[in-house]
């Protein structure tokens, strides 16, 4: 009884060691991630784009000043990224955040907008995200009429 | 470490579901079954209890917030699993 646990175990081991050097997100190239420090100078530089990949919730109750909200479980992320992708092209800089070190939201609408054409060196994917920019005292704001005027709602 | 435990995971679910299939260690995979899906259940309802906003990735990749319905999924899994542990040890099905 344990010796087939055992096999099971081991086949699962050597299976999943195979996977790991076979996969293709292993080889994919990281992408930039910078510090809070680093992201708010980006920021005091101007001609970037914050995007916030929260819940609007989460967005109206407090976010980076000047970002948008793409919520990344939204039915309608892809209308959203479809609507900026040009405008987010045009930025020098596209930051894009979650709540926190414990959130891939962030990492995986960045990788939708690099799928939708984002062009690869203006991504920056801001991890430490909105709390930390919170926490070091950096501008916040809950104003939604940017949101409104981009999508209309 | 995060991409091996992805791999880990995928492995495990692909051996066991195969394994079970095929009537392979029919009893062992399926308690292993079980684990896996308790451990599921573990994660979603810690996940739902401290407001993390994720998705399940299961079955497709819509993206769609966890949700009481995929809790609800990985029970009937568990009750599939052990009805057809059950069938075995009493012989219906020949391991």
């Amino acid at each position: 009884m344990n010796g087939n646990y055992l096999k099971i175990f081991v086949l699962i081991v050597f299976c999943s060691v195979f996977l790991y050097f076979t996969s293709y997100a292993e080889k994919k190239e990281k992408k930039k991630s910078l510090n809070a420090k680093e992201v708010f100078e980006i920021y005091q530089k101007g001609n970037c784009f914050f995007v916030d990949a929260r819940s609007f919730k989460e967005y109206a109750e407090g976010h980076i000043e000047g970002a948008i909200n793409i919520p990344y479980h939204s039915e309608k992320k892809d209308d959203y990224i479809l609507k900026v992708i040009e405008a987010l092209n045009s930025a020098d800089f596209v930051v894009v955040y979650c709540g926190g070190s414990d959130c891939g939201l962030s990492k995986m609408l960045a990788e939708d907008l690099l799928n939708a054409g984002l062009k690869k060196e203006k991504l920056i994917v801001f991890e430490e995200g909105y709390e930390k920019w919170k926490e070091k005292g950096y501008p916040i704001s809950k104003d939604l009429s940017f949101q409104k005027a981009l999508f209309g709602e | 470490m995060s991409v091996y435990a992805a791999c880990l995971l995928s492995a495990t679910e692909i051996i066991l579901g195969l394994f079970f299939l095929l009537g392979v260690y029919v009893k062992e995979t399926a308690n292993c079954l079980v684990l896996l899906n308790v451990v599921f259940i573990v994660t979603m309802i810690s996940a739902m209890a401290r407001g993390i906003d994720i998705s399940c990735g299961c079955f497709s990749s819509s993206g769609e917030v966890i949700g009481v319905k995929d809790i609800v999924r990985d029970v009937v899994f568990i009750l599939l699993i052990l009805i057809g542990k059950t069938e075995v040890e009493f012989g219906e099905i020949d391991s």
